[in-house]
């Protein structure tokens, strides 16, 4: 197949319908610094290998395997380069200051300090709105170990929120 | 359940993910266990800190993967023919390709706009089984819902409510909500019923099957309008045309009290006011 030389127009509509979500979950997974590089990387990834797509429904899971797999790749590459870029700002402990931050702020703040692999179940579950079993599929683990998984995603989450000043 | 089984399962449960039975047996832990509770209550309030979450836009990057993903001139073949056969062999693959993006990805939009809807529901009626008093913000909580009151809700909505031209004998309102969800904007009335037992009515453009997903469903009339009946936890939830738009009651204990709440707005309250 040629997909990734194919219909412009067709490669157009599919980047505009899924471009932002992947960003997101990249952006979250790797930072703002590197997300635009790493989205870039996803969809070069996407068009090369349409043709190994199969199955309408499966395309959801298909598009964050490719997408969860970049960031992993990018992350472990990133970890052997001498100097590790922060992936967000580092916030200030001082609980006053902790409660002037708005929620959104915290909830990023906690997420990027949260294990990138409890992270990404997180997010395929909280903000991507997946299925255990299409988590499952994504991250090609059992799904009877997603459960256990977001539960201790959602614990430590708790935890580092309530050390940036939450309240609960 | 023990307490070490039972925090073992709460996100699955949270989740709607755990089987009926047991889900009954973590709510049963529930009713008993402060901790648990407490636990997922914590779930909850992260969940709603993850809705609220912004929305990144990143850059439009696509003229560049374009030039990037661009095909190597090809050299040596140069004569015409050859030149026009791949001319029409590309534009076919091209549009086979077409073909083939497009219903994908009309099909990927659908499926994740009604998944997510699901999976919403799923949590709301979740909530609702074990406590239809305590289900009554879920989806507003999701997504982002405002509580009104019923001439509020008519000045937002552009139309006058059912629910706001009157309520079945009986029945009380208790609280009201509109919510802008991705299918639709809609207005839930929490009402109670007698010994106060919780009903919900939303009123809503378009049908909203997917609300239900795999629930059993049977089509039938009530009232001479065309109802579909779904199957829930201990009740039942009827959906049906009630002027220019639809009205879904979650909660009736069977067919007579669906029949008792659809009846009354379709033939009292439709026919000479509703749009």
């Amino acid at each position: 197949m040629r997909a990734q030389g194919g219909n412009p127009a067709a490669q157009r509509l599919l980047y505009d319908v899924c471009c932002q979500r992947v960003f997101r979950t990249v952006y979250r997974m790797v930072g703002l610094a590197d997300a635009a590089d790493v989205t870039q990387e996803v969809f070069l990834q996407v068009f090369r290998s349409l043709h190994q797509f199969s199955g309408l429904s499966r395309f959801e899971t298909w598009l964050f395997r490719i997408s969860i797999n970049e960031c992993m790749q990018f992350r472990r590459r990133r970890h052997r380069r001498p100097s590790v870029a922060l992936e967000h700002d580092p916030l200030d402990k001082h609980p006053d200051a902790a409660r002037s931050f708005d929620h959104q702020e915290l909830m990023e703040q906690a997420l990027a300090r949260l294990e990138p692999e409890l992270r990404t179940v997180f997010l395929l579950k909280e903000v991507e709105h997946l299925s255990y079993s299409q988590i499952a599929e994504v991250l090609q683990i059992a799904e009877g170990t997603i459960g256990s998984r977001l539960n201790r995603a959602r614990r430590q989450l708790q935890s580092i929120l309530i050390e940036l000043g939450w309240e609960a | 359940m023990d307490c070490a089984t039972a925090r073992e399962l709460l996100s699955a449960f949270f989740d709607g993910e755990l089987s009926k039975p047991s889900a009954e047996d973590v709510a049963q832990h529930l009713e008993d266990c402060a901790e648990c509770r407490q636990e997922i209550d914590h779930y909850r309030q992260l969940s709603q800190l993850a809705a609220q979450l912004e929305t990144i836009t990143g850059p439009d990057q696509f003229a560049q993967l374009q030039e990037t993903l661009k095909p190597p001139p090809v050299l040596g073949q140069t004569t015409r023919t050859r030149s026009t056969q791949r001319r029409w062999r590309t534009a076919a693959v091209s549009a086979m390709v077409t073909v083939l993006i497009l219903s994908t990805v009309s099909s990927w939009f659908w499926y994740q706009h009604s998944h997510a809807m699901e999976a919403s529901f799923n949590r709301f009626l979740g909530a609702f089984t074990r406590s239809p008093e305590h289900a009554e913000n879920v989806l507003s909580e999701i997504y982002a819902g405002q509580p009104v009151s019923l001439d509020e809700a008519e000045k937002i909505l552009k139309y006058r409510p059912a629910v706001a031209r009157g309520l079945p004998p009986g029945y009380t309102l208790a609280s009201a909500y509109v919510i802008k969800m991705p299918c639709c904007v809609c207005l839930q009335a929490n009402l109670r019923g007698s010994a106060g037992r919780g009903i919900a009515v939303f009123e809503h453009d378009g049908h909203q099957p997917h609300w239900f997903g795999n629930r059993p469903a049977i089509d039938t009339v009530c009232q001479g309008q065309p109802t579909r009946l779904i199957q829930l936890d201990g009740s039942v939830a009827a959906t049906c045309r009630c002027g220019q738009r639809y009205l879904t009651v979650i909660g009736p204990k069977d067919l007579g009290e669906v029949h008792q709440l659809i009846g009354f707005w379709v033939q009292e309250v439709s026919p000479p006011q509703l749009n």
